[in-house]
């Protein structure tokens, strides 16, 4: 093998690296292609957001495909900026031909057709915008993965779709190349102007496809349709009353679904999304909201809390800005209460979905937030949202149940596992593993989930995909996974594991080295302990919650 | 002098052992261009300075200048816990 196994994997795993290898193999024969916007050097850095023509709210076609009302918008708002960024602003016309400069690549390439799914592995940033939108204008299958994707998982999804494609930017191509390799192309601006695009005949073509954690711990490729991500948008832009003078500061990853919604919702009424702000320093998102006078915010319930607590979050808040809105777990009550107040008379808007409903299933409207606090709301106007039993019928108010939803935003399914989407997928009805109550007037109240996911700074997670991501690389071993909670931190994760050969002594320095090498932060586990015997409890079943316990009581993150 | 070389010495330990990194951490190594200190690892990292290094720390101290390297932390934590002290 080459060099540059020995960066990866220095520990002492050895007679486990083919697996590894062979991933790597597969891996470094994808064809890698870079677009970055400086090599580009395309017209349209130059923006103009005062026309009175860009006044006039464009309201999406329901019944057109992604890739074209996106091409509508494009050419309709041709100077007006897309994205702001510290550096640069980028105009719909700038997208457009990044996006044309993407697609025209595809269509060349012997290997793609329309349909075939095409990785990407891009930050938040205007070349996002050129691939996922050139993408769909080839009409391939835009498949968004973070750019600090464990290796394990990318090949996992380029196996499952039979990527021949991953499309990046060339400082993480640069970043990663130990993983993707070295040959990466990059792609210029073309030098005629390309034909105009097919579009797929119907909405039910897929758009993309994002892989999340399933209830059994292996990723699920999400199948979503332009008729998914074009009615879940609508909703969106409807009840959050988007006009043509939107400015989100958009943080979330366009790669999960609480981000893309973001997106999509932006991009699809011509609206411009401001980009490059660091939420590791929250005081930077207040100073960028004010100076590029943005009207919203969108963020998961740690963000909302750390910007509470660490800022002056609401006083000389400008008055662009309209609404904040929260998703990707609860907020508790009492920051609910605190933000809505501090951000007054921008309203706030408490949302609840999953990746399978696109992005959005509910949420509660800002002026029944104190009334009804702690709720999600009743549901999409025309869609269903119900809470029921084991038999599936509705609880009666205050009896707890399960949430299931109906309507055009539920996905086709997971990718290649038509038994898993038959378990989450019944008559039509998405069963989304979230427990709740519900009360008279229908408003639903979260209270857990009913399967072992884990939501951690908003990324969804299953113990298992740890678990499995230790013991294939370390023999005869056997690691449980939990999750506890950080006092004001959220759920972190611990890591037992234990020797299941007397003769095989285990570190947890050496799984400490390898979790940080490869894994993303939110999948880090916080606290490692090598232990003789896991717990059991009165049935004898290994004991999660006391292990979970254990990691709470001797947690490093916080004082005892 | 002293007191910061602790300091650094162990903010060097929780970082390394919190992020994904590598390579042997530095006190000079940039966290923000190496993307190490992303929004969690700030979370985590603010908990424990507060908790194990007992210092408080408001708006204006989470800023890039003061995070951007070990170094320049363990120089805050200092600052921060001799004003304590007088």
């Amino acid at each position: 093998m080459n060099s540059t196994e020995n960066i990866s994997f220095r520990t002492d795993t050895s007679h486990q690296m083919s697996d590894l290898d062979a991933i790597k193999v597969s891996l470094h024969s994808l064809s890698v292609i870079a677009l970055g916007w400086k090599n580009l050097n395309l017209d349209g850095t130059s923006t103009n957001d005062s026309c009175a023509e860009y006044s006039t709210f464009l309201q999406p076609d329901p019944a057109t495909t992604l890739g074209e009302q996106f091409l509508k918008i494009a050419q309709i708002r041709g100077s007006y900026p897309a994205v702001i960024t510290p550096e640069q602003s980028f105009s719909y016309q700038w997208i457009l031909e990044a996006a044309q400069t993407v697609r025209s690549h595809l269509e060349n390439d012997p290997n793609f057709q329309p349909g075939s799914p095409v990785a990407m592995m891009v930050n938040n940033s205007p070349e996002y915008l050129g691939i996922y939108y050139g993408i769909l204008l080839a009409q391939g299958v835009a498949v968004p993965l973070p750019p600090d994707v464990e290796i394990d998982r990318l090949a996992f999804v380029v196996d499952a779709c039979d990527i021949t494609t991953l499309m990046t930017t060339p400082d993480i191509a640069r970043r990663r190349h130990t993983d993707i390799g070295k040959k990466v192309k990059q792609i210029n601006r073309l030098s005629s102007s390309p034909l105009p695009p097919q579009f797929p005949d119907s909405g039910e073509d897929l758009a993309t496809i994002l892989f999340t954690s399933g209830s059994t711990g292996a990723p699920k490729g999400v199948m979503l349709s332009h008729k998914n991500l074009m009615s879940n948008s609508l909703s969106i832009i409807d009840y959050l009353e988007l006009d043509s003078t939107e400015r989100a500061l958009a943080v979330l990853p366009f790669c999960h679904t609480f981000g893309n919604s973001v997106l999509q919702s932006h991009v699809l009424t011509g609206n411009t999304l401001v980009l490059g702000a660091n939420i590791a320093f929250p005081g930077s998102i207040l100073q960028m909201m004010e100076q590029y006078e943005c009207t919203s915010f969108s963020a998961v319930p740690e963000v909302f809390h750390f910007l509470l607590t660490r800022t002056s979050l609401g006083e000389n808040q400008s008055p662009n800005l309209r609404y904040m809105s929260v998703a990707g777990g609860a907020l508790s009550k009492k920051d609910t209460v605190t933000l809505s107040e501090r951000i007054h008379p921008a309203k706030l808007f408490v949302m609840y979905g999953q990746t399978e409903a696109t992005a959005r299933i509910s949420y509660l409207p800002p002026d029944l937030l104190t009334e009804r606090l702690g709720s999600v709301g009743t549901g999409l106007k025309g869609h269903e949202l119900q809470v029921v039993n084991h038999q599936g019928e509705p609880v009666r108010p205050g009896e707890r149940g399960e949430i299931r939803t109906r309507g055009p935003n539920i996905t086709k399914g997971y990718w290649k596992d038509p038994e898993t989407t038959a378990q989450i997928i019944r008559q039509g009805w998405l069963y989304t593993g979230d427990l709740a109550t519900i009360d008279a007037d229908g408003f639903v109240y979260p209270v857990g989930r009913s399967n072992a996911l884990l939501k951690i700074g908003g990324h969804r997670f299953h113990p298992n995909e740890l678990e499995t991501f230790i013991q294939k690389r370390f023999t005869s071993t056997r690691a449980v996974v939990v999750g506890y909670e950080c006092s004001h931190l959220g759920t972190r994760l611990a890591l037992y594991a234990k020797s299941e050969d007397p003769d095989h002594v285990i570190s947890s320095d050496a799984i400490a080295a390898v979790c940080r090498q490869q894994l993303p932060t939110h999948k880090i586990p916080t606290y490692i302990e090598i232990l003789d015997e896991f717990p059991l409890n009165s049935s004898m079943k290994l004991d999660r919650p006391a292990l979970s316990q254990r990691a709470s009581q001797r947690n490093i993150l916080v004082a005892h | 002098m002293e007191i910061i070389d602790t300091i650094e010495h162990e903010l060097t330990g929780f970082i390394a052992k919190r992020a994904q990194v590598d390579y042997p951490l530095k006190p000079d190594t940039d966290l923000l261009e190496e993307g190490i200190l992303d929004s969690l690892m700030m979370m985590d990292l603010v908990a424990h300075l507060e908790s194990q290094h007992h210092v408080s720390l408001g708006d204006r101290d989470l800023s890039p200048r003061h995070f951007r390297t070990v170094s320049c932390l363990a120089a805050l934590v200092a600052q921060k816990q001799d004003s304590l002290n007088h």
